[in-house]
C-alpha cells in the first residue's frame, strides 16, 4: 500500500472514528440522544455486517471457474454461521472459517 | 492501580492478542508496513473497521468508498459515547476527551459497569483501562504483521478470515424485526449493486439502504400498531 494512500485512508477514517467517539460525550453531557437517532444508529451494525458478508460471497463471475469453486465460500460461510450462533466467539469463527475453507478447497 | 486494572481486564487482553495477531497478518497482506499497522491499530482500535479496510482494499474498492464504509460502521461508537456521557458529568473536559477518544467496545462495557457500580472507579481508571487495551491491541496487530511478512498466507484464505469475522459480528446482533430487515435489505442491495456493475459503492450504499428500509418498516408497523390500539 503506497504511503500517500495509506495516510489518506488512515487519517480520514480516524477523523470519523474520533468524531463518533468524542462528539456525543461532549454534546450529551447530562442529555440523551433522541430515540429515532438511537434507532437509526442501532441498525448500522446489522446492515453493514450483512453487506460485508454479501460483498464477499456474491460475485457475478463466481461460476466461471465451475460450480464447486463457486460453492466453497458459501458452504464454508454456512459452517461459520453455525459456529457463530453456537459460540458467538470471534476466535472460533475465524478458526472454523479457515479450516472449512481449506478443507473444502482441497476436495 | 495499573495492576488492579490488569487483574480485571486480562481475559480481554488475551482475546485481543488472539484476534489482533491474525488481523495484523491480514493488514500486512494489503502491503502495510509494520509502522502503518501499529499507527492504524493503536488509533482505530476497532477490529471490524480494520478487517473492513483490508477486505475492501484487497477487493479493489476505491479509497473514498472504504472511508465511507469504515465511518458508517464506526458510528456505533457514538452510541457508546452517548451512553457513557451521563457518568462523566463530574469529569473535567480533558478527562472526558481522554476517556471518550480511547473508548473501545470491551473497555466501554467494563467501564460502564464499574462507573454504574461506583466502586472506587472514575475517569482516570477508565482511561488507564483504555490505554492498556489499546497497547495490547496495537502490539498484537504489529506482531501479527511482522510474523505475516515471513509466513506466506494465501490472499483468499486471509480474506475469508474477514468474512468469518463479519459473520460472527452479524450473528452477535440482537435478533429483532428491525435488525433482520436491515441485514437482509443490506445483503440483497449488495448483490443487486454487484450484478449491476456498481461494486465500488455496493457496501456504503447498501448500509444506507438497509437502515432506510428498516426505519420505513418500523414506521409502517408502528403506524399499524397505533391504529390497532385505537
Amino acid at each position: 500500500m503506497p504511503v500517500n494512500e495509506f495516510l489518506v485512508l488512515w487519517l480520514s477514517s480516524w477523523a470519523a472514528i474520533a468524531f463518533f467517539r468524542t462528539a456525543p460525550a461532549f454534546a450529551l453531557r447530562g442529555r440523551t440522544l433522541s430515540p429515532r437517532i438511537t434507532e437509526a444508529l442501532g441498525y448500522i451494525p446489522p446492515a453493514a455486517f450483512a453487506a460485508l458478508v454479501a460483498n464477499d460471497l456474491v460475485s457475478p463471475s463466481a461460476f466461471d471457474a465451475g460450480l464447486w469453486p463457486a460453492l466453497v465460500p458459501w458452504i464454508a460461510a454456512a459452517g461459520v454461521v453455525v459456529v457463530a450462533v453456537k459460540t458467538k466467539s470471534m476466535l472460533w469463527c475465524c478458526v472454523s472459517g479457515i479450516v472449512l475453507y481449506i478443507v473444502l478447497s482441497l476436495i | 492501580m495499573v495492576l488492579k486494572i490488569v487483574r480485571t481486564v486480562w481475559p480481554v487482553m488475551l482475546t485481543y492478542v488472539a484476534i489482533g495477531a491474525p488481523c495484523g497478518m491480514i493488514m500486512g497482506q494489503t502491503g502495510m508496513e509494520p509502522w502503518m499497522v501499529f499507527a492504524l491499530s493503536s488509533t482505530f482500535v476497532t477490529g471490524s473497521g480494520q478487517f473492513m479496510i483490508c477486505n475492501l482494499w484487497l477487493a479493489g474498492v476505491p479509497t473514498p468508498s472504504i472511508i465511507a464504509s469504515v465511518a458508517a460502521i464506526s458510528s456505533r461508537f457514538a452510541l457508546y459515547s452517548a451512553s457513557i456521557a451521563p457518568h462523566l458529568t463530574g469529569a473535567s473536559k480533558r478527562q472526558t476527551l481522554a476517556v471518550a477518544a480511547t473508548l473501545t467496545e470491551e473497555a466501554y462495557g467494563i467501564s460502564l459497569a464499574k462507573l454504574v457500580e461506583g466502586e472506587d472507579w472514575g475517569p482516570r481508571e477508565s482511561f488507564v483501562l483504555n490505554v492498556i487495551l489499546i497497547a495490547t491491541w496495537g502490539v498484537s496487530c504489529t506482531m501479527g504483521a511482522i510474523v505475516g511478512a515471513v509466513v506466506d498466507v494465501p490472499t483468499a484464505i486471509a480474506a475469508f478470515v474477514c468474512t468469518s469475522l463479519f459473520i460472527c459480528l452479524l450473528f452477535s446482533q440482537r435478533l429483532s424485526r428491525g435488525n433482520v430487515v436491515a441485514a437482509v435489505s443490506g445483503a440483497v442491495f449488495v448483490a443487486v449493486c454487484k450484478f449491476l456493475g456498481l461494486a465500488n459503492i455496493a457496501v456504503p450504499a447498501s448500509v444506507v439502504a438497509g437502515i432506510a428500509i428498516a426505519l420505513a418498516c418500523d414506521a409502517v408497523f408502528d403506524g399499524r400498531g397505533a391504529r390497532d390500539a385505537r
